[in-house]
């Protein structure tokens, strides 16, 4: 590994992580407990349509959310799909330049038109004057995405939703868990989506779901997602069964919440740690007390003081076997348009990292990609300058 | 030592499963034994339709287990991947692209085919309650086609009445006793520039001119629901000899389509596929204890006078999966097919309708969509049943809804008296 004489594996020197660390939480229940979920569905003999496991889950999830109705789905950009569907959306809806892009994707299929607004230069959440500037008569809908755990609400967004008459949805994918003054997140707007991506901290082998307080969008959102006979009408439906083998994993997920939370609460204090007293970096707010499940751990870099930007950061770690993210706008919010639009989420993405946090990253691994990052940045002017000659 | 100890408790524990009981027909002698007229049902757990195959769990367990030791149950290459190579075998394509369920896959093979061009998808009217909502979600209109009434698919000539300058694809339906005129379709999507996709899912392991339904059209779609022949939980996959789709397609379900496209997220995760593995393994004696279902019907119900079990054509030369029943009722049957649904539903017979009323009379035909007769379809719509079928379904069953119809049969006009009585009071 670079500091014993080698060099950065980029440079051709050997990986710290033969084996890559992935991004992600990846948590899984004990085998044990998987075996006996798995086993009682083989007795059952049910595995899919509305089983017993997935009633559970729809109940449990919205006990846990203190909302009143869960819907659960096939994964979280299905989810989006039938929330679309169960408010009869069209036209254009307005989404933060930070979004997942399966978010964009999952809006597009269902046939809406997203316009990309900036956003707040702190939080990275969708700032309300950008989105107020994006509203044409042509828009129905603003979708706020709970980013990185985020649990504050972009201030004056409800407000701005209700003035001009306008759908409120979350995708709140990242953010299963999170609190705010002790409430959990899942009950803003019409509806909020979450997914259950194994990169997420509830883990049902991909699945998502719809919450929401509206018993008649409930209604609707439970004739969608599947082709049953249903007395409720409704115009396009789909099918976005959740099987009882996903349930049985999202029931003991969900059952292991709080200690999920924990972990990745210790995970973070331990980079905290690490990255301690690196000139240019900061732990991003969301430890104890924060209400944020912290699945996602990120970093900010001050380029002028580190003289290597999150980008760089990311193909030097990624070369060493460590899987980082950065904040992208995804492509098909550009189009054709002229780049600068977005300028706060641009410099968002040159300066924002979200690090390596499952459950299989243990203590050793954290300090290692700490001491790794403490050489990037000693190394920071000759690396820029390779990785700008190889370019 | 610890694997087969571990094998034994999961066999031990799933044998110890006492088959589901009824109390038998034959001591009934009365209308008032009817459960619709106020009697006690004969099954006391429902008979469903559909296949619930119970794969290994020992095979099942065993594929999950090396998932978990890759921490990942989604996205990874290998049980997912393994399975598309032998499923593209199975069907003898060059390709199989998995998805998390077959709408997934049938709408995005249907967005590839219009490539971009807001259109009419020709379908049958006799089909599915899904189909309609599948050109919907492609950007597309259905253009509903009536069917031939031998085969219950689209005919070449039923299909050409639909097509106009508008028309992106045919999406030609297999039914369960026949994948139709496949050929005939096939010509005329040719002669007509049009692409041609088959939805093959109640026709899983059959054959046309003896070769395995996958590589006809531009590609085929499968399912593997529970419901349906191969059990992955849930899931579907389409197969093609097209090396320009099969990369479109697995570009798109993960989320890194060219420029111009719009990926969706749409994997089949590693759970569902170790289940699906664990299902084709047994594929051939489940194939074969459907056939001995289908013959038990067939015997059963060989003397009931306008109740006939629909048969599979040219069954002596092409394969079919024999998974389902459907049954169709003519005169001199002495009720309606409606009620005889109803009575079957209250007995614990969990029977359905067959694509009843037709998609261009129903709640998933577009608002606004003005439709023509279709006669065919139509008068299908009126006939068919689907009796309960698959893996919880067993010879003992078969007997006892044969008993039940011959009773029908036999008490018929009062029956048909009661029923009126009581939907007028």
């Amino acid at each position: 590994m670079i500091g014993q004489g080698k060099d950065f594996a980029i440079f051709g020197g050997s990986p710290a992580f033969p084996d890559p660390l992935r991004f992600g939480q990846r948590n899984l229940p004990d085998w044990g407990r998987v075996e006996a979920s798995f086993l009682g569905i083989f007795e059952r003999q049910y595995y899919a349509n509305n089983g017993p496991l997935v009633r559970a889950l729809d109940a449990a999830l919205a006990r846990r959310l203190r909302v009143g109705h869960a819907v659960v789905v096939t994964n979280g950009a299905v989810a989006l799909m039938a929330l679309a569907k169960g408010l009869e959306l069209k036209g254009e809806i307005v989404v933060p330049a930070l979004v997942p892009a399966s978010t964009v994707q999952a809006l597009i299929w269902a046939g809406l038109e997203p316009v990309a607004c900036d956003v707040d230069a702190e939080s990275g959440l969708i700032s309300a004057a950008a989105a107020a500037a994006a509203i044409t008569p042509r828009t129905e809908a603003i979708a706020s995405v709970r980013l990185w755990g985020e649990t504050s609400e972009p201030p004056g967004l409800a407000a701005l939703a209700q003035d001009k008459g306008l759908a409120l949805v979350y995708d709140a994918a990242q953010a299963f868990g999170s609190a705010r003054d002790g409430r959990p997140i899942g009950s803003g707007g019409a509806g909020e989506t979450f997914s259950f991506h194994e990169e997420h901290i509830l883990n049902a082998a991909e699945g998502g779901c719809v919450v929401t307080d509206d018993s008649a969008l409930a209604d609707r959102l439970r004739t969608i997602r599947a082709f049953h006979a249903s007395p409720i009408p409704v115009a396009q439906r789909l099918n976005g069964k959740m099987s009882e083998a996903q349930a049985a994993l999202a029931l003991l997920s969900l059952e292991h919440l709080e200690r999920h939370i924990a972990a990745n609460m210790a995970r973070r204090e331990t980079y905290r740690r690490g990255l301690d007293g690196i000139p240019g970096i900061r732990l991003r707010a969301g430890g104890p007390g924060a209400g944020n499940n912290a699945e996602c751990i990120g970093i900010d870099l001050d380029p002028a003081v580190t003289g290597i930007d999150a980008e760089d950061c990311v193909r030097v770690l990624a070369a060493e076997g460590i899987e980082c993210r950065r904040p992208l706008i995804p492509r098909l919010l550009l189009g054709n348009r002229s780049e600068g639009r977005f300028a706060v989420a641009e410099r968002l993405g040159r300066c924002r990292l979200l690090l390596p946090n499952g459950q299989a990253v243990d203590d050793r691994q954290i300090a290692t990609i700490c001491r790794l990052i403490h050489v990037i940045m000693r190394d920071a002017s000759r690396i820029r300058r390779e990785l700008r000659q190889r370019a | 030592m610890q694997g087969l100890t571990v094998n034994l408790r999961y066999t031990a524990i799933l044998k110890s499963k006492i088959g589901k009981q009824s109390r038998g027909w034959a001591m009934r002698q009365n209308l008032d034994d009817l459960a619709i007229l106020g009697g006690v049902p004969l099954f006391e757990a429902p008979r469903p339709i559909g296949q619930l195959a119970a794969p290994n769990p020992e095979r099942f367990f065993a594929l999950l287990r090396q998932a978990y030791e890759t921490t990942s149950l989604t996205g990874q290459d290998g049980i997912v991947r393994r399975l598309e190579q032998r499923l593209a075998g199975l069907h003898g394509t060059k390709h199989c692209v998995a998805f998390a369920n077959a709408w997934l896959g049938i709408i995005m093979v249907l967005r590839l085919l219009a490539a971009g061009r807001p259109g009419n998808v020709v379908m049958p009217a006799f089909g599915y309650r899904g189909l309609p909502h599948f050109a919907r979600w492609a950007g597309q209109m259905p253009r509903f086609c009536d069917v031939d009434e031998a085969t219950h698919c689209l005919s070449p000539v039923t299909a050409a009445a639909g097509i106009d300058a508008h028309t992106t694809c045919i999406l030609g339906v297999a039914a369960a006793h026949s994948p139709g005129d496949v050929d005939g379709l096939c010509s005329l999507a040719a002669s007509r520039n049009v692409p041609i996709f088959f939805d093959s899912v109640n026709a899983l392991g059959a054959t046309y001119r003896k070769i395995p339904l996958g590589s006809f059209g531009c590609a085929e779609a499968f399912s593997l629901h529970a419901t349906k022949l191969l059990n992955g939980f849930e899931g579907g996959y389409v197969t093609t000899n097209d090396g320009a789709l099969a990369k479109a397609l697995r570009e798109l379900r993960a989320g890194s389509a060219a420029e111009g496209a719009i990926p969706l997220p749409a994997q089949l995760n590693e759970v569902h596929a170790a289940q699906a593995h664990a299902s084709l393994d047994g594929l051939d004696a489940l194939i074969g204890r459907n056939q001995q279902r289908y013959d038990d019907y067939r015997t059963a119900c060989a003397s009931l006078a306008g109740f006939r079990i629909l048969p599979r054509e040219n069954a002596d030369r092409e394969r079919y999966n024999y998974l389902t029943i459907a049954a169709e009722i003519r005169p001199p049957w002495p009720l309606t097919r409606n009620q005889t649904v109803a009575i079957l539903r209250a007995e614990g017979a969990f029977v359905q309708a067959l694509y009843s009323p037709p998609l261009h009379r129903s709640v998933d035909c577009p608002p606004g969509l003005a439709v023509d007769d279709l006669p065919v379809a139509e008068t299908l719509a009126s006939r068919f049943l689907l009796l309960p079928s698959g893996e919880q379904v067993s010879h003992h069953d078969v007997e006892q809804v044969a008993e039940l119809l011959h009773f029908i049969q036999h008490h018929g006009s009062a029956i048909a008296d009661r029923l009126n009585e009581k939907t007028a009071a």
